[in-house]
């Protein structure tokens, strides 16, 4: 049996898409004669809006139907989200808050991705860097100034994360073994081993405290907030986490031959460039910015740990990456998307009186939306159109000669 | 240390594998034709939640499994349409299969039961004369609901229809090289959402399992993280069915390891004990994983006329 | 292969997109967040001058408030509580344990008052109480309270559990009692040493067995129902079953499994909540009640009077916090000896060990032998 080659869908950046992707159409079809749609930049705008915006909507209309089969009002719910998460200052700061570990995670996903590496391991390197930082901040700042216990905690959760990667890592650079199933399995057990931590070792074990928990962080030695708002700089710390993870796939040679890697294995090979230490590379760093948003999350919200808390922002980052086809701006935007449905919707869903449970069914929409969205725009990138947009180009150009 | 703790102790192992081998044969089913189902959690909610409903208006068990089939079927066709023939990522599309179910299934749940709670009676069992009166092999082996008897005929019928049928040998070499498929003439995007299809029926009738048999209730959640752990099981069978029964069985057996345990006063830390079947597929994979066995198309979208 | 393609950014339209919508959602909105400025970063103690009357609740908890158990209690103790006091309540259900921090926050921009009705929210209301000045009543520790700002509710589950476990010692005819337990939780232990305790009062010989459905299991219904069965079939013809979700699945092995040599049928003894009215098969024996209202309702008072964060409150049979739920299957006499007991705990008699860990509860069992 041949080695898996298990790539990620395409990712498209400024370097040439794979072959096994849908990259021979991209490229020519703006040239394709025949093709109606034109090719100016006001028209490139334009469907980019469209391709935003429209599945954004349908997905809100969507959601709208079933608010309206519920029995609620759908424009009232949307508007206490829109206020909520983006109006009303307060609210506007919990969206950015809620934004820093999304952001950390994007970033750890977008190095991984990219090099064709699929760690799922998230959760298990978060819970760590948490749990490690829960257990050590509120000790350590009684022994230090709080500016170099940040550091040391952030150091500490970035370290944990990265190591808690080691064993899938050697076992796909030496062994091929496939990384889904072992990230997967040491995320389980990394979740299972931060629970023990916080209840065995770093418990706080004062009396009448009713939940096991890590002792908490003073408020006053949290990572500092911005401009006298709540927002803490974890939010900052995760936007350049984004942003340098993009500078370094895109302008970087080490992002480079990571995309070649993810690209194609062999030609990585052939061209010389280590794999197995790459491979490695990717991991530990991929890891280090999930364990980094554990500790950020305790270090800036949380201030502690409790046994059996496991927020899984992994999971949800993942789609968000991909449809930001690995493009740290897009990300952060599609980061700031999700936040506000996650913080507006919260509060949305309660003045409904539904159950929160609700909100995940409007962030799946949005989800499933977007990834049509990409179809229409990758088929019609390729040259082809659906027999409704052949349709529809001929309804509307049925007027002019120059039509097909 | 009686026979009727014995007997409910295997039992309950035997229950708790069940719904993870089905969900995970269906998996199975599916990757071995090239296509990954993240969202396998999310297909077994639906199954929970649609047979629970039917069961509950007609009364019949048998019913109900029909309805968690249907379910999950229906919730594998926006895999089928979205990835299979759209070519769109199977994970984000998994994922957000499982975001939509989780949020489907509370809210019905909070609509339908959540002032009544209503609860289905014990399934039916065969009831054999003397086979059925053997001290707990008689209620273990031969007074099983009867689906589980219709799993064990699954999981042998499916290991023979991959290795020794036509259709066995598309969707294996589908996921494989469906490039070789399509130029033989197959058609790969009819083999692809058949196999899908299954994963989908077998998951909703393994979340069907859970509310219908198990458990006779239906909770928002209640899958638990099965979905994914069916997904780790069909990977690690390295597609053989029989693989994933007796690591299913394995599960189910440890799981029922942590009741025995404290029902017979050892004491080991819960953490510790959880995390054991997770360390056995790390372990497992060192030992028999060094050649890569998934189909080198996983995950990977076909579409005719690229490469 | 082709010329290389550019990946356009798509995060403008996106803002534009949510930039539209505001103003949409400006013309159009209804929703009840009223801020201006933001308030400063978290200060140390904040100094409560006057006491404002309280003209709203709210309550935050982390299931939904359907669960028949604590989730539901709460909720209906909260609404009970403002409806007496005729004042408003919010209710935030349903919210989880991950970040109930920005939720907290929210609430307290129109609460005068915030039941953070779960142990975990403790911690993170006291720090939203410090930053807004809503004061919360708290579950997470008795070292939270502070005047005017927050003030916790102990609960002596184990009177309940005593009580229970008389009832239950009483009851079974096989003598052997059944504990099940979703999680290694405070609150459960507490129980279940009670029950422990009152059953060895009656029986010192007494059988009990103890099983953890996992982890944190609270929901596994799958569990619930796979466990007590083993249980049952261990001998146990009354269980006390200590779950939220995991508990109907509990309730349907004791209706569903073959009763225990020696027995007829199999009782459940409940814990917090009142499911009778979902007790088709009629197996419901009792139930360890947790009832908030009138410790809510107290709450309220003391910030309108301006004396709340002084001292704690404690939910026990003496402040009818915790009792014991009447049914019709338990005997007139029966009722009379719990009653009697009740009276023992109350006035200090009767001393019920307070177990906290699953460890402390284990080594009751064999009532000291």
């Amino acid at each position: 049996m041949k080695p898996t080659d298990t790539k990620p869908p395409e990712m498209t950046d400024e370097h040439t898409v794979v072959s096994d992707g849908l990259a021979g159409g991209l490229s020519n079809a703006e040239d394709t004669p025949g093709i109606s749609l034109g090719s100016s930049r006001m028209e490139k705008i334009r469907r980019s809006m469209l391709l935003t915006i429209l599945p954004l909507v349908a997905a809100m209309v969507v959601g709208g139907l079933f608010l309206f089969a519920l029995g609620r009002d759908p424009l009232a719910f949307y508007a206490t989200m829109i206020h909520r998460a983006i109006i009303s200052p307060s609210g506007l700061q919990e969206t950015l808050i809620r934004m820093a570990p999304l952001l950390l995670i994007s970033a750890g996903l977008i190095v991984a991705f990219s090099a064709g590496i699929w760690n799922l391991g998230g959760d298990g390197q978060f819970m760590l860097g948490a749990a490690l930082v829960g257990g050590l901040a509120a000790s350590s700042a009684e022994v230090m100034p709080r500016g170099l216990m940040l550091v040391l905690m952030l150091l500490i959760a970035g370290t944990l994360g990265a190591v808690w990667t080691i064993i899938p890592a050697v076992m796909k650079a030496r062994y091929g073994i496939n990384e889904i199933i072992t990230t997967l399995m040491m995320s389980f057990i990394g979740v299972n081993l931060a629970s023990l931590l916080v209840k065995v070792m770093f418990l706080d074990d004062r009396p009448g405290i009713q939940t096991p928990r890590t002792p908490v962080l003073d408020v006053a030695d949290r990572l500092p907030t911005l401009f006298g708002t709540r927002v803490h700089s974890g939010v900052i710390i995760g936007v350049v986490a984004v942003v340098g993870v993009h500078l370094l796939m895109t302008r970087t040679s080490l992002g480079l031959r990571l995309k070649v890697l993810g690209a194609n294995v062999k030609a990585a090979h052939h061209a010389g460039l280590g794999v197995s230490q790459l491979t490695i590379a990717t991991f530990l760093l991929s890891g280090m910015f999930m364990g980094l948003a554990g500790g950020v999350e305790v270090l800036g919200v949380q201030g502690f740990v409790r046994a059996d808390w496991n927020p899984s922002f992994g999971l949800v980052a993942v789609p968000l990456v991909f449809l930001a086809r690995m493009n740290g701006w897009v990300t952060i935007a599609f980061v700031f998307l999700l936040s506000v449905l996650s913080i507006g919707g919260e509060l949305a869903t309660r003045d409904a009186g539904l159950p929160n449970q609700f909100g995940l069914l409007i962030v799946a929409l949005v989800l499933l939306f977007m990834t049509v969205a990409e179809y229409f725009e990758s088929r019609r990138l390729r040259g082809e159109r659906t027999v409704w947009a052949t349709m529809a180009v001929r309804f509307l150009s049925r007027g002019d000669a120059a039509g097909e | 240390m009686s026979e009727a703790l014995i007997t409910a102790l295997l039992v309950g192992a035997i229950a708790a594998s069940v719904p993870l081998m089905l969900a995970g044969l269906g998996e199975l089913i599916s990757e071995r034709a090239g296509v990954l189902n993240v969202g396998l959690e999310g297909m077994m909610l639906m199954g929970a939640y649609g047979g629970f409903v039917v069961a509950l208006a007609t009364g019949s068990t048998w019913m109900g499994f029909v309805g968690g089939a249907v379910a999950g079927g229906l919730v594998s066709l926006v895999m089928v349409v979205l990835c299979v023939r759209w070519g769109l990522d199977q994970i984000v599309v998994g994922i957000g299969i499982l975001l939509g179910a989780e949020g489907l299934t509370s809210l019905l749940h909070a609509a339908q039961f959540a002032n009544t709670y209503p609860r289905l009676g014990k399934a039916a069992a065969p009831s054999i004369p003397w086979f059925s009166d053997i001290p707990v092999v008689g209620r273990v082996v031969f007074g099983e609901p009867y689906m589980v008897y219709v799993t064990l005929i699954a999981v042998f019928v499916a290991g023979w229809v991959l290795r020794k049928t036509p259709w066995g040998l598309a969707i294996r070499a589908t996921g494989e090289s469906p490039e070789a498929v399509d130029a033989a003439g197959v058609n790969v995007v009819l083999v692809r959402s058949l196999a899908t299809l299954s994963a989908g029926v077998l998951a909703g009738l393994g979340g069907a399992y859970l509310s219908l048999v198990s458990s006779g209730n239906f909770i928002p959640l209640m899958t638990g993280g099965r979905g994914f752990m069916a997904l780790v099981l069909a990977m690690l069978a390295r597609g053989r069915p029989i693989w994933l029964a007796l690591g299913a069985l394995l599960f189910g057996f440890a799981t029922a390891l942590t009741t025995a345990l404290q029902i017979f006063g050892i004491d080991i830390r819960p953490e510790i004990v959880n995390s054991l079947p997770f360390v056995v597929v790390l372990v497992v994979l060192t030992l028999f994983g060094r050649d890569d066995y998934l189909p080198s198309s996983l995950a990977l979208p076909y579409v005719r006329g690229e490469r | 292969m082709g010329k290389p393609t550019k990946i356009r950014w798509r995060g403008w339209p996106l803002m534009v997109t949510v930039l539209a919508l505001v103003g949409a959602a400006c013309a159009s909105s209804t929703a009840s967040t009223t801020t201006t400025a933001a308030p400063a970063a978290a200060t140390t103690t904040a100094a409560v001058v006057a006491a404002p009357k309280v003209t709203k609740v709210a309550v935050a908890a982390p299931e939904e408030p359907v669960d028949f158990g604590w989730n539901q209690q709460g909720v209906e103790g909260a609404q009970a509580a403002a409806a007496a006091a005729g004042i408003e309540v919010e209710v935030a259900g349903g919210l989880g344990y991950d970040a109930p921090t920005q939720t907290l926050r929210q609430l307290a921009e129109t609460a005068d008052l915030i039941f953070a009705h779960a142990s975990g929210f403790g911690d993170a209301a006291k720090e939203v109480a410090l930053e807004t000045g809503v004061p919360v009543v708290v579950y997470s520790s008795p070292d939270a309270r502070e005047p005017g700002v927050a003030a916790f509710v102990g609960t002596s589950a184990e009177e309940g559990g005593y009580l229970a476990g008389i009832l239950a010692a009483e009851t079974t005819m096989t003598g052997t009692l059944g504990i099940v337990i979703s999680a290694d939780d405070f609150n459960w232990n507490r129980h279940s040493g009670g029950f422990v305790a009152g059953a060895c009062s009656v029986n010192p010989s007494i059988d009990i067995l103890l099983v953890q459905i996992g982890e944190a299991a609270y929901g596994d219904v799958e569990g619930g129902t796979r466990v007590t069965e083993s249980v049952i079939a261990g001998g146990a013809d009354v269980i006390l079953g200590n779950g939220d979700g995991s508990s109907f699945g509990m309730i349907r092995a004791v209706e569903t499994a073959d009763a225990p040599a020696g027995a007829d049928k199999v009782w459940f003894i409940d814990v917090i909540g009142n499911k009778t009215s979902v007790d088709t098969e009629n197996v419901l024996l009792s139930s360890i009640l947790w009832d908030f209202g009138p410790t809510y309702l107290q709450a309220i008072k003391d910030v309108d009077a301006g004396t709340f964060g002084d001292s704690n409150y404690v939910l026990n049979l003496e402040t009818g916090g915790i009792a014991l739920l009447k049914t019709d299957n338990i005997p007139g006499p029966l009722w009379d000896q719990l009653e009697t007991a009740k009276a023992g705990i109350i006035d200090g008699s009767i001393e019920v060990p307070a177990a906290e860990t699953r460890a402390e509860v284990e080594a009751l069992i064999g009532c000291g032998s």
